[in-house]
């Protein structure tokens, strides 16, 4: 068999077949690729469309962040303390480095306080400071981060302190009252009035997917069938050098 | 490469991968036709829906198809590109139909006279 597979005609058409598999096993990846940003993509647009709560019905003070909490978007109505506001870097967006603008909200009706995510600032930009008076923030819900070192400052010139990341337990200590254990990244501010927040500088930082975000089984199917049509060309390969050797072997009888 | 040492495939077998194969390919040319119908759907009305219903059916037919011709092909030793060129026509509409009524005419002659060596 393997005589028959090395005859230049088979030999030939092996290379074919590699170059068919090579390609079939990419096509195959990149549906599968595909099929995971369309399943983030979904349940993204999935979080979007659960109702916004009152932050008092998702989590309370000091309570542990609830289980399925996290992308849940709650409603909050504070003040930002403005000069509790810091930087979080180095954080990215849409690739460009930057930082996060992290800002304390005193929510209203609990005293305590919720770091909230206000918007990313590219490297040396100038850090906008918060709208004062009351405002109604709608954020997504996420815990707490591991801590992490802080980075080199001066980046920010002029802006207040810079932190490796959002760690509650180093909050707690800092900020005054009550600590929420959570931050929230906001996707709305209104103003006390109903008023919607004019731009402040900011970009806001999309939530980040948390947990397993699954696959699009459609675009999972075209992968699984890539590497079906793979293997039907392995095998149609195999099939024609067994023929062929078969072929040899009754030629041989048919000598002797 | 005399055809004559290689026993005839049993009618029986060629008669059930022949029906296979046009089974196979009405429903492979129909499904290009209701995936062309989606397209203009999708494109031209904007409405998505009808295609990611059927497009994922239309592959796994299509697969099927593919099976059905290779299974008939290496019994009626086709060649290659014959093989190859079956395949690639249940990609098209309508395309397979006729290509199976020759198919099916052809075999059916050879079965009803020349089989036998």
């Amino acid at each position: 068999m393997l005589r028959t597979a090395l005859k230049p005609r088979w030999l030939g058409l092996f290379v074919v077949l590699v170059l068919v598999l090579v390609s079939f096993f990419w096509l195959g990846l990149w549906q599968l690729d595909v099929a995971r940003d369309k399943g983030r993509e979904e349940v993204v647009a999935a979080a979007a469309r659960e109702p916004v709560v009152p932050i008092a019905e998702a989590l309370g003070p000091h309570a542990p962040f609830p289980a399925g909490g996290a992308g849940r978007r709650v409603q909050a109505t504070g003040r930002y303390a403005a000069d509790g506001q810091f930087l979080v870097a180095p954080r990215r967006l849409d690739g460009r480095d930057g930082a996060w603008v992290v800002t304390p909200l005193v929510v209203e009706s609990t005293g305590a306080t919720l770091a909230v995510v206000r918007g990313f600032v590219p490297e040396s930009a100038v850090v906008p400071a918060p709208p004062g008076g009351p405002v109604t923030v709608t954020a997504s819900l996420a815990p707490g981060e591991s801590p992490s070192e802080a980075p080199a400052e001066g980046q920010w010139p002029g802006a207040a302190q810079v932190r490796g990341a959002i760690d509650l337990a180093v909050l707690v200590n800092e900020w005054q009252g009550d600590l929420y254990n959570a931050f929230g990244f906001a996707v709305e501010e209104q103003a006390g009035g109903g008023a919607d927040l004019p731009a402040s500088g900011l970009e806001r930082v999309p939530p980040p997917v948390i947990g397993e975000t699954g696959l699009s089984w459609r675009n999972a199917a075209y992968a699984l069938q890539w590497w079906i049509f793979a293997a039907f060309a392995a095998y149609m390969w195999f099939r024609m050098v067994r023929d062929d050797h078969q072929l040899d072997l009754q030629r041989e009888e048919s000598h002797v | 490469m005399s055809e004559q040492v290689r026993p005839a495939p049993a009618p029986e077998r060629v008669r059930r991968s022949l029906a296979f194969y046009k089974v196979m390919s009405i429903i492979a040319g129909t499904a290009v036709l209701i995936l062309v119908v989606v397209m203009v759907i999708r494109y031209g009305f904007g409405n998505e829906g009808p295609s990611k219903a059927w497009s994922p059916i239309h592959g796994w037919l299509y697969m099927v198809y593919a099976a059905s011709v290779i299974n008939l092909g290496f019994l009626l030793r086709w060649t290659l590109g014959r093989m190859v060129l079956t395949m690639l026509a249940g990609a098209l509409p309508v395309v397979p139909w006729y290509l199976e009524r020759r198919v099916v005419r052809e075999v059916e002659g050879s079965l009803a006279g020349s089989l036998e060596p």
